[in-house]
Formats: C-alpha cells, structure tokens, sequence
C-alpha cells in the first residue's frame, strides 16, 4: 500500500511535469522580448518615428513579425500582463509590462480623437500609482512614474523629461549585459514605479486595484522578490492581492 | 470500570473489529503519508538553494532549467558558452557567480564541474554556507571534492583516487580511467543534492576530456598529465551558471537584461519564483491525492459505523442488562462511542508507527532515486490537525450506532 502510495505519487509527479511542462507561461516569458526600459538614446525615439509610419500599414503582422531583429519573437498574450515586484529595505520597484491591447483596446497608434482620449485616460491612470496598487502594512510614496505608452501614440508629451531622468538612474543601478539596440516598435505598453515606503519589512501585502480600470487584463502573472524570499502567483480580477510570504 | 467495559466488549468481538481497525490504519497511514510526503517534498526543494538570485542557463523552460541546475533532475537542454558566463558575470552589479558544468558522473553520483565560487558562495537552508568536514577545496585540475553522502556510502577518504565516468550511466563503461582524480576534501551533510555530488574544477572537466573526441576516447593520442599544464584548459561551454547580485531590488532587471541577450538565448529564472509556479502546477496534483485520501479515511468512517451498528442488534440482551444493573441509557449512549474513539486512537497509533518505519527504510532510496529529503518525523502541526480531525470524525460516525443503542436502553 505505501510502496504504491508513494510510486503513484512520484509517477503522477514526474507525468504532470511532463505534461504541463511544454504550456509553462514562463516559457513564453523565457522568450519574451522586452521592450526595454527607456534608458535608449533620445535619437532612437526620433528614428522610431519615421519607422512608425511604414509600420503603421500592417500593423496586423505586427505580433509576429516586427521583433525579428532580436533573434527572439516576443510572446504576445492579450488578456495576460506580467509584473514584478522587488522590495529590498524601504525600497519598492514595481514593473508593468502589458500587451497594448489589454490596456487600451487597440495596438495601433492612436488615429482618431477617440483613440487619443482612450490613450490619454489609460495614461493617467497608470501615471496614478494611487488608482493602481493598494500597499497593505506600511505606507509607500511614489518616487518615481514612468509609463512607456509611445506604442500607442504618436507624440511623446512630456515624456522626454522623464526619460532623462530615468536614464541617468539606470546606468546608476546598472542594467550590465549586453543590450544596446535601438527602440523597435512594440504594441506592449510598460509602466514602472519606485516607491518609497515607511518600513519595507512591514509591507504585507499588494491589492492590484489596476482591475478596476483595465478589465480586459484577465491573467497578471506577478513575480515578486521580497529580501530573501521570492516568489510568483497569478492575479486576476478575483484574487488581486499579492502577499509577500 | 467505563473503560474496561468497553475495551472488553470490543475483545468479545475480535474479528470485525480487527477488520475495521485494519482499514481505519490504512486509511490514516495514507492520510498523513500523503500529507507527510506533500511538506516534505516541499521543504527539501525549498531549502536546497538559498541566497542565489538568478539562475542562467540555456532558454528552455523556467521550471526544466531549475530541476536540472539545482536538483539535478533531467537532462540539460543546451550548454551556454564561457564567453556569455565572462560578459555577464562581470557585469557591475554580480557580486559573484557560480558556473556549473554537468554530464560525467562517479558511480551514479553525478560529478559537476565549477570553480571555488561553490564552496564561497553556495548556501542552502537558511543561508547556511558549505563547511567542510574534512580537507579543503580543490585546487589542482584533478582535485575533487565529495559530497557527504558519496563519501559515506563509497567509504572514500582524503587522498583515494578514483576514476570519472563520462555520461551519467551508473555501470558506463567509457570510463576517464587515464586521469584518475584525488579526493581533496569532503562536505558536511546539507540534506541537499551537494550530498550525493562530485565537485571538481571546471579545468579538470576539460582536461579529461581533452583526447577523446564525440563521446569516445581516441586511440592512440595521450597527453601526460605534465603536457596538460602546459595547455590552457579554458572551458568552451558550461551548462549554467548561478549568480548572486549586489543589490535584490535590480534583480527583474538584470533578468530581463539577460533574457534578452542578444548573442545567445540565455534564460535567467529566479529559483524562488521557479519553485513557486512549480508548486502551483502541482497544486491540482496535491489536491487530488488528498482528496483521494480523505475519501479513503470516509470510507473506513463507514465501514467503522456500519460494523458498530450491527453489534448493537446482537448485543441488545448486553443492554438489556446494564440497564438492569442501573446503567443510565447515556451510558449505554457513551460506551458506543468510547469504543469507536478506541478503535480510531488504536488505528492512529498503528497506522502512525507504520508509516514512521516505512519511511525510515526507504528514506534513502528515495534520496537516492529523487534528490529528496524526507524525514521520518511524521508529527508536524498539520499531521496533528489532521489527526484531530480524525478523532471528531470518528465522533460523527459513532453518533448513528450510539443512538441506535440509546433507542434500545430506553
């Protein structure tokens, strides 16, 4: 009986493994192309914005083929958006990256005054830290917001200054390895924050209130690193509360 | 004299409730097997590799690169090459990194191939370091350090030379018998897979390798071990690398900046993050199988109550009788009861011990087979929250028969 027990457990093991192995979402996140995080020259925005133009015809192709400069295809998902999380001492770093669809609707740049509004409310919501996330246990202030929506809109509004910024500081924490090429168009829209909280240690938990304003976002898979602990769960508009333990 | 009047009526009635206490033991030996191996297995994966942030290998998938790096589960997919391992680990914010080369293996313990970063840097448990019970690191190219159990099992001692076997066959016949490796040093036990390791240095993997050629040693061509100092044995390619960073909150970044290194598909995963999708995939898994068990325990519950109720038919001239001699019928209520309790306790401590000795016997085996550590100590909180519930279940089921009884003596 115990022999068995113990048998079917580790063949049932071993069998699961194997057969969910190949659908692991993290394997499509493996080849994830990010876009990455603005520390690219200011030149390249220019240049991206003559690319936008040819692109802008067959934006349908765009998911499949517009990343092929990079050796590595980009997982498209829509209804599912990736976060992370990163508490070290009172500092808290938290990374959106989404397909444009779940946020906007559209992947295209903005054409009409109606796509613009949509651009521009979903912008000030995530440039929101407030009307995004919850901090449950200590209280955090928001240091720093940049939102990466250029995918969807032409202009860059203000966001050049923010780039500056951002730009300094990420050589400061260093982003090492090799990764140098220019922006490439993308139909993913990032947001990053950096918070400052009161006691990082005493922050329990995240409630994920972005729900709210981005139904279309079904799955949020959420990495999270909190000292020695890591950890990764995925939210959806049900359970929305990451709890660090 | 309550007692007694209930252990002794159970006596009279030998043979069912012989059968009912075997399959209420069965039913809780799986019950707390399951849950004991389920925390167990979690326990041993989680304390098997602390204070690495990322783990880089070839892109393959989060959970495949894991078990392989760390628990030496399943084959690599893909070596990555020195130069990407160069690049990244010298990056400014590495504050140190671990290469690690797989694919020979001593006697079915397999051999990995790293620099002294491993002894430094390596820690499992709650951060704890690797000691050394005996000698030190390795320095030279056939130097090698064991792990505890390798040693223990194979009876080596500091200064015994043994021979490396290419591939990971136990009985491998393409034996590196030409460059025997001299055993340097021997680690503590950790309770982790390091036990059942050979560490040797990444040059002494290259330089047994250095003649043979597509899996097999080629005739004819020897270099002495003197002709090999003179080559510079640089490694072409290792199978992953762990990494350790300066600062924890750049992690996401640092992984994101190698996933999407541009002159390699590498994949760095952190292990935390890695565990916990593999224990959500499992989830379903878990569920079942105590779902399974838990039916089982109702299963025995029944047949408990069932067994118990036909006595009460058979035993209404006993009633009859205490009742005669002045037993109230909450007596009789609770003497049913009381007999039930004792079965369950029995069964508890029967199903409990047996358990306790299987897993003593084949604790090794499966350390052996599956990189894991399970301990024989099955009292943990959840088991006795377990156990408790048993015990009320077992109230519940009684309750039928009891009042039957209670029905009779009125």
């Amino acid at each position: 009986m115990k022999a068995n027990s113990l048998k079917t457990f580790f063949t049932l093991l071993t069998f699961s493994l194997i057969v969910i192995l190949p659908w692991d979402p993290a394997i499509q996140a493996a080849s994830h192309e990010h876009h990455d995080e603005h520390h690219d020259d200011h030149d390249d925005h220019h240049d991206e914005h003559d690319d936008h133009h040819d692109e802008h015809d067959d934006h349908h192709d765009e998911h499949s083929d517009h990343h092929d400069e990079h050796g590595s295809q980009k997982a498209h998902l829509h209804g599912y958006a990736e976060m992370t999380v990163a508490i070290e001492g009172n500092k808290l770093e938290i990374n959106l990256d989404s397909p444009s669809a779940n946020i906007v609707g559209f992947e295209h740049k903005a054409s009409n005054d109606d796509q613009i509004k949509t651009v521009e409310a979903a912008e000030s919501v995530l440039k929101t830290p407030n009307k995004m996330f919850l901090f449950n246990g200590t209280n955090c202030i928001v240091i720093r917001t940049s939102v990466d929506i250029s995918a969807v809109l032409e202009e860059h509004h203000d966001e050049h200054d923010d780039h500056h910024d951002e730009h300094s500081d990420h050589h400061g924490e260093g982003e090492d390895v090799g990764h140098k090429n220019g922006e490439e168009i993308h139909s993913d829209i990032e947001a990053n924050y950096k918070f400052s909280c009161d006691d990082g240690s005493k922050l329990i938990s995240i409630s994920m209130i972005l729900f709210n304003h981005f139904p279309a976002i079904e799955k949020l898979k959420t990495d999270w690193i909190k000292g020695n602990k890591q950890g990764s769960l995925e939210l959806s508009s049900d359970s929305r509360t990451v709890i660090f333990r | 004299m309550f007692f007694k009047l209930a252990i002794e009526s159970l006596l009279s009635r030998k043979g069912s409730v012989l059968m009912t206490l075997m399959a209420m033991t069965v039913s809780i030996f799986v019950l707390l097997g399951v849950e004991h191996i389920r925390q167990e297995a979690k326990e041993s994966f989680s304390n098997t590799v602390s204070g690495v942030d990322l783990i880089v290998g070839a892109r393959t998938g989060t959970i495949n690169l894991l078990l392989y790096s760390v628990f030496r589960v399943g084959a690599p997919t893909n070596n990555i090459s020195w130069a990407s391992f160069q690049e990244i680990s010298s990056g400014k914010n590495v504050k140190w990194a671990i290469p690690i080369s797989l694919g020979d293996s001593h006697k079915g313990y397999r051999v990995i191939g790293t620099t002294e970063n491993y002894f430094k840097h390596f820690s499992y448990g709650n951060k704890t370091p690797l000691r050394f019970l005996d000698g030190k690191p390795f320095k030279d190219i056939f130097d090698v350090v064991l792990g505890f159990e390798v040693a223990n099992k194979l009876n080596y001692k500091l200064g015994d030379e043994i021979v490396l076997a290419h591939g990971i066959a136990r009985t491998s016949f393409s034996l590196h018998d030409d460059r025997p490796f001299t055993v340097v040093g021997i680690l503590e036990p950790t309770g982790t897979p390091v036990d059942q390791s050979l560490h040797v240095s990444l040059e002494g993997i290259e330089a047994i390798h250095i003649d043979w050629e597509q899996g097999v040693k080629i005739k004819g061509l020897n270099i002495t071990n003197d002709q090999l100092k003179q080559i510079e044995l640089k490694p072409k390619s290792i199978t992953a690398f762990m990494v350790g960073l300066n600062s924890r909150i750049a992690t996401f970044r640092v992984q994101r900046s190698i996933n999407q290194y541009t002159k390699e598909p590498l994949l760095a995963i952190l292990p935390g993050v890695a565990l916990s999708q593999l224990w959500q995939m499992m989830a379903v898994l878990e569920n079942t199988l105590r779902l399974v068990s838990v039916l089982v325990l109702l299963a025995a519950l029944l047949g408990l109550s069932a067994m118990l109720l036909s006595s009460i038919r058979e035993r209404d001239r006993e009633i009859q009788l205490l009742r005669v001699i002045g037993a109230p019928p909450f007596f009789i209520f609770m003497l049913i009861q009381l007999e039930a309790l004792v079965i369950s306790i029995l069964s508890i401590i029967l199903g409990g011990s047996i358990l306790f000795c299987c897993l003593a016997s084949v604790r090794e085996l499966l350390t052996y087979h599956f990189g894991l550590h399970i301990s024989a100590n099955i009292i943990s909180n959840s088991s006795l929250v377990f156990l408790s519930l048993v015990l009320i279940a077992t109230i519940f089921a009684a309750v039928i028969p009891s009042f039957n009884a209670y029905k009779i003596a009125r």
